[in-house]
């Protein structure tokens, strides 16, 4: 395994959580983001959305979304490097009772000044292989 | 935590529709003082215990020189700094997606500043699309953070 994220085919050590109800409120009060669709379980077995219907209350798309900010920063502060930038889809809900696995996996370098730029190829998913959010990071790290 | 209204029923019938909505046109923001409380609860609520996040001690003696928030603390910020009455409270609003770009960290006692307002909008079949854009700055002017995100709006 390639060592670091300098080097394209290095992959961040995922990061495995498990959503519960419990999870999902701490980060409403957290963010602030009291959207009922986290929290109103009554309301949310009923509404609709577009033509979808959930079911029940799901995760903010930002609290995953963050984890893969914190799988990268994980490394790459160590390293002297910076989490510069992050885009992702939010491509299936995440909804209590799921364990999400977060991924990243470099997969172009650019050399800039005294850093090397790194794109990376980022992904959740979960228990079932669905995935989540899908997108790319991008950052720097520290010419070796 | 700051008192912050958590109903977000309240105000709805105040709330700009995505009829109403103007793109390219600012939304209204306040400035918010970033606390270490906001700061660390936020790391808690995403199991993030990184020590620059933490540890006075080895915040100071890194090339931080000192303790900073995680980069997506524009999450919590983008509601701090906005009005009960401000569309992206609408109920069932659904985040289809975002994108961030950093270029400083946040650090406690920062008072940040957001320009955010609706950069288009669209609807395709029976949904209703806004994309929205945000930078925050700092007391100084710098920019801390930048972003984009996608809804889908129930009205």
């Amino acid at each position: 395994m390639t060592a670091s994220p300098a080097e394209v085919g290095y992959e961040f050590p995922p990061v495995t959580f498990d959503v519960t109800k419990e999870m999902i409120r701490q980060y409403a009060e957290a963010s602030y983001d009291f959207n009922p669709l986290h929290l109103d379980e009554g309301w949310m077995e009923n509404a609709e959305f577009g033509h979808t219907q959930y079911g029940g209350v799901i995760a903010h798309g930002l609290m995953t979304y963050s984890v893969v900010g914190r799988m990268i920063t994980d490394v790459v502060y160590p390293l002297g490097g910076w989490h510069e930038r992050c885009e992702m889809r939010f491509t299936a809900p995440v909804r209590p009772g799921d364990t999400i696995t977060t991924t990243g996996r470099v997969t172009h370098v650019r050399r800039l000044g005294d850093d090397v730029l790194y794109a990376a190829a980022v992904e959740a998913r979960n228990q079932d292989g669905t995935v989540v959010e899908k997108g790319d990071a991008m950052g720097r790290v520290p010419a070796a | 935590m700051p008192p912050t209204e958590t109903d977000y029923w309240k105000d709805e019938e105040r709330r700009a529709t995505w009829d109403d909505i103007e793109v390219g046109v600012s939304r209204a923001t306040k400035p918010v003082t970033l606390t270490l409380e906001i700061i660390q609860d936020y790391a808690r609520a995403i199991g993030d215990l990184n020590p620059l996040y933490f540890d006075e001690e080895y915040a100071r003696a890194s090339r931080f020189g000192g303790l900073i928030a995680p980069p997506t603390i524009h999450v919590p910020l983008m509601f701090l700094a906005t009005e009960t009455t401000d569309w992206m409270r609408t109920p069932g609003t659904v985040n289809c997606g975002q994108n961030w770009y950093y270029r400083r960290p946040a650090r406690p006692g920062d008072v940040v500043s957001l320009r955010a307002q609706a950069l288009d909008k669209v609807f395709r079949k029976d949904r209703l699309f806004v994309i929205h854009d945000n930078v925050f700055t700092d007391a100084g002017g710098q920019v801390l953070c930048a972003g984009r995100g996608w809804t889908m709006r129930p009205r």
